[in-house]
């Protein structure tokens, strides 16, 4: 299908020097963090509005599946081109197009990287919250398809809260501008908000308008480590009840502050502690003080057996180190691999989320760490296992299974904050009933009726009804799979 | 030695160790000089993983686009440092240069011709000389540059003059002192030895005031980087025989580099290539200023300048040396930190050369940067590092001064002993 004389016509739209058909670099553009690996037959990274509109033009005449990329950091598997088709890699698009400090608004292009952002906003006493791990390396395209949530969600919420406005192009090439620059609006359907989280599945963002604000003066810092898990939970519910909001609220389990501690050869928790929380609160310099120390008072009253609080920007970051460490901690303990689930239940079922959780590692002998984003329930369930012995992978999908099955039991959901993807999309029955699925669908199919934005995510590629008019495509892509 | 067969099979694995290490999460991207300028994701750390480990297991042949990938790695080791699946880029791109310096005929080409110039002191000797000849023909761009050859250096509009002589035969010997506490040597490099002999002249200098005496033996050979860079682990191999053995015969504590990139080699690339052997040498061998700082703890006087310090990759990402020139320089002027001191020049030896417009672009956040930072001077710890700033400050028209921390730390030791007379 992709011949010179169609390879030539995306040429002609954005520039031969950005249009990627070998296999080398094919295979740069097949992956995204999961470590799954797709060929595309042709990777295109378009420079304008124009480009992409030009692009899915002609993609959409050829029936050629698109899958919109920004960093590949995704979790879930959303940016691999699945049948193949055409990687649209947005890196070029990384403008700030605007930030007007009088609205609290600015407006960028998809493929700026989030923490360049972020970095540039702060400068000007401005704040812009979400603020996933990647930060670093993510883009904001990436972040509002996946709608990212990140450490500070209890307080200022998550990506979705923060974008007013965004240009779309469709799957036929129109472009679309969707929002306001206002904030508030009540003109028609809120349309933004089906667009955040759509895993590039209904449209590709061209510019995003995103809300702002002031940022907080001070930042107060403390860690606590508790013997008892129920302890801990109970002290979260209690600082909330007390009316103190803090920007972060994060908890490690036994398993997670053992893998850490022996990964930087330190005894902070002097080896008891079963819950570990780092809580931040941010805000003018005199309730942040108040607000640290009721915090810190909760706490111990509740049992926490050791609280830290940082004095200085130093000791701050002294304590993040531990909750930074966990990723690599994490691979060096398991250098084969992890499966990295996003689960989310309500605040107070997290400890019956996580006796469950420990008793399902029990029955399927792997091990689980867990940790995460205790202020909105939101737990990082991460299985470890080596992808290379295929007997403890199984295993552990089975685990996750039950986990899954265990979340929605206790009213929660199969995804915080990383996305369905092509990893999740069998298990999307669990959460959504057969209706609801159908009602979606037929929204993808209104807003793409060919198919080709994203296909394979989201839905379960094996029942995906637009897929049909692929199959073809995906028996003559030579599949590459890493595994 | 092994035969061809174990060598791949050796390189294989070390592919499969360190592609399997990766998660693929895309932190590289936040860091890698090359990716950040190209924005090309095969110029990053995590392509340039992938392709090895497809070139692995033949699922890709090293192709045009291939070799651009593996080719623009500027071995500036921020991957190795900083990725937090600790996967061991460096590790992986010296197999994979080496398995393609056997494969593909243009690297055996070079390699060929390179080798021969680094092991033969008189070939390399006459090499720069007929340069050095070459360049007086050229138009002048002003008295301390030479304009650039078109076809040669395209990376920047001037290039250095090589030395009249080189500093192995101007400095070679014994440096004795009146009241010597110890002797060391001193190993010069090849660029201080065609390029900046001054530098030589400055670290016997300071070392000699300092009471220490100093050897610096003309059998010294270049220290194998470009060789090991390129894939050509045998010439590097013989390099590394050569020097270690050289340095056993002279009876010193401590072998003394002024060119971060050749200490870098000696302490974390010969053990790898030869090891047991080279475990001695690896272990004398030390920066100088932290020979200075730390070993001799000598102190300066503060100049009039206003002085900055850019960190070579090898020694910050290297080494983890951060501190010690940085305080060296302080002693000697007044010191400012300038932004983004930590980011790479864009030289990488040959790679400045080879892949000038990718280098230049790199250097745009330095020279944002020193502009910013207001200093008069900018002292760093490679001759590597200030080709590139000397030749591409001067482009942009931006007059600062640019020294190693050693020239900058003896006008300051200079200061000193004026005043206290
Ligand atoms: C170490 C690590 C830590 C992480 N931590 C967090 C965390 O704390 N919180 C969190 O929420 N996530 C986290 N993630 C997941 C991931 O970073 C996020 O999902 C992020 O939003 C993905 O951004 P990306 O630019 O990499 O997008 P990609 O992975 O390239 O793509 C993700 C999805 O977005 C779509 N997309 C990209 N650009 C566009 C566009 N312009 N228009 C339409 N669709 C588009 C793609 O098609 C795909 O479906 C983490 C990932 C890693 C590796
Ligand atoms: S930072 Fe390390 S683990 Fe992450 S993609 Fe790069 S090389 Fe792989
Ligand atoms: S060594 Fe430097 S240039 Fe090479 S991949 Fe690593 S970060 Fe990039």
């Amino acid at each position: 299908m992709f011949n010179n004389a169609l390879i030539q016509q995306f040429r002609d739209i954005v520039g031969a020097e950005n249009v990627f058909d070998s296999k080398a670099d094919r295979i740069c553009y097949s992956y995204d963090a999961t470590k799954q690996s797709f060929l595309p037959d042709l990777v295109v990274r378009p420079g304008s509005t124009a480009d992409v509109s030009a692009v899915m033009k002609l993609a959409s005449e050829r029936n050629i599946p698109v899958y919109p990329r920004g960093a590949g950091s995704g979790l879930t598997g959303g940016a691999v081109p699945l049948f193949g088709g055409i990687a649209l890699d947005m890196v070029r698009m990384n403008r700030i197009i605007e930030i007007d400090a009088d609205n609290l608004t600015a407006t960028v292009e998809p493929g700026l990287v989030v923490g360049e952002f972020q970095k540039k906003v702060e400068e000007m006493g401005l704040f812009y919250p979400p603020d996933p791990a990647s930060n670093e390396f993510s883009t904001i395209g990436g972040n509002v398809a996946e709608c990212a949530g990140g450490l500070r969600c209890l307080k200022y919420g998550v990506t979705r809260d923060y974008v007013l406005g965004l240009e779309v192009v469709l799957s036929n090439g129109d472009v679309i501008n969707l929002g306001v620059r206002t904030l508030k609006s009540v003109t028609g359907y809120d349309m933004v908000r089906l667009f955040v989280g759509s895993e590039g599945t209904l449209g590709v963002f061209t510019k995003i308008i995103l809300r702002l604000i002031p940022l907080p003066e001070r930042l107060k810092t403390c860690n606590a480590f508790f013997a008892d898990t129920m302890d801990a939970a109970r002290a979260i519910a209690d600082i909330i009840r007390n009316r103190v909001v803090p920007r972060t609220f994060e908890f490690m389990d036994r398993k997670t502050i053992e893998c850490v501690e022996r990964y930087k050869n330190v005894n902070i928790s002097e080896g008891k502690a079963a819950a570990f929380l780092l809580i931040e609160v941010d805000g003018i310099e005199a309730s942040v003080e108040v607000e640290m120390k009721k915090i810190v008072d909760i706490c111990t009253k509740n049992g926490a057996y050791k609280t830290q609080v940082a004095k200085d920007e130093k000791e701050r970051e002294l304590l993040w180190s531990l909750r930074k460490a966990v990723s690599p901690a994490l691979y060096q303990i398991s250098p084969g691999g992890k499966i990295n689930e996003d689960v989310c239940v309500p605040r107070s079922k997290i400890p019956d989320m996580l006796s469950r959780v420990a008793d399902i590692a029990a029955r399927h002998q792997v091990t689980i760490v867990s940790f995460g984003h205790a202020g909105d329930g939101n737990i990082h369930m991460n299985v470890l296992v080596d992808f290379d012995k295929p007997e403890e992978l199984k295993r552990g999908e089975e685990a996750i299974e039950e986990v899954f099955k265990a979340t929605i039991e206790l009213g929660g959901t199969l995804s915080g904050e990383h996305g369905i993807g092509n990893t999740k999309a069998k298990f999307l029955h669990l959460e959504c009933g057969e209706e609801e699925i159908e009602l979606m669908r037929e929204v993808k199919e209104l807003f793409d009726p060919k198919g080709i934005l994203n296909p394979g995510k989201i839905f379960d590629p094996s029942k995906q009804r637009v897929l049909s008019s692929l199959k073809e495509i995906k028996e003559k892509v030579p599949q590459y799979d890493e595994r | 030695m092994k035969d061809k067969k174990d060598i791949v099979q050796e390189y294989t694995r070390v592919w499969a160790e360190e592609a399997h290490r990766c998660s693929k999460c895309g932190k590289c991207r936040s860091f890698c000089p090359v990716f950040l300028e190209t924005g090309d994701e095969k110029m990053g750390t995590r392509g340039r993983l992938s392709l090895a480990a497809a070139l692995a297991a033949n699922q890709v042949a090293p192709t045009k686009e291939f070799l651009r990938s593996i080719s623009t790695c500027m071995r500036c080791l921020r991957c190795t440092r900083e990725c937090p699946s600790q996967v061991n880029f460096d590790r992986l791109i010296r197999a994979v240069r080496g398995a393609l310096g056997r494969r593909v005929w243009r690297y055996q080409a070079a390699n060929l011709l390179v080798g021969a110039l680094l092991e033969n002191r008189w070939m390399m000797d006459a090499a720069v000389r007929c340069g050095a000849i070459a360049q007086r023909f050229l138009p002048k761009g002003s008295a301390r540059w030479v304009r650039e050859l078109p076809f040669f250096y395209r990376g920047s509009a001037v290039t250095p003059r090589f030395a009249s002589q080189p500093a192995l035969r101007t400095h070679g010997g014994y440096h004795r002192t009146q009241k010597s506490r110890m002797t060391v040597m001193l190993y010069t490099g090849c660029v201080i030895n065609y390029l900046y002999p001054d530098i030589a002249q400055s670290v016997i200098d300071v070392l000699n005031r300092g009471g220490v005496d100093v050897i610096v033996s003309p059998r010294e050979l270049c220290c194998g980087i470009p060789a090991i860079s390129a894939g050509d682990h045998a010439t590097a191999k013989r390099l590394a025989r050569h020097n270690v053995h050289l340095v056993r015969k002279f009876n010193v504590d401590y072998v003394v580099c002024a060119c971060s990139t050749c200490t870098h080699t000696f302490m974390k690339d010969y053990p790898e290539l030869i090891g047991e052997d080279a475990a001695a040498f690896a272990k004398k061998a030390m920066d100088v200023s932290c020979f200075i700082r730390n070993v001799l703890g000598l102190t300066a006087a503060r100049t009039d300048v206003t002085a900055t310090y850019h960190d070579p990759c090898h020694m910050r990402f290297g080494m983890n040396v951060t501190k010690e020139p940085r305080e060296l320089i302080a002693q000697a002027s007044r010191f400012v930190e300038m932004p983004c001191a930590d980011k790479c020049c864009g030289m990488a030896g040959a790679f400045g050369i080879i892949n000038h417009a990718i280098s230049k672009k790199i250097f745009e956040r330095k020279a944002a940067a020193v502009r910013s930072s207001g200093a008069q001077v900018v002292a760093t710890s490679c001759p590597s590092c200030m080709m590139q700033l000397r030749g591409q400050l001067h482009d942009r028209g931006i007059a600062v001064d640019v020294v190693h921390t050693v020239e900058l730390f003896r006008r300051g030791m200079i200061e000193k002993q004026k005043r206290e007379k």
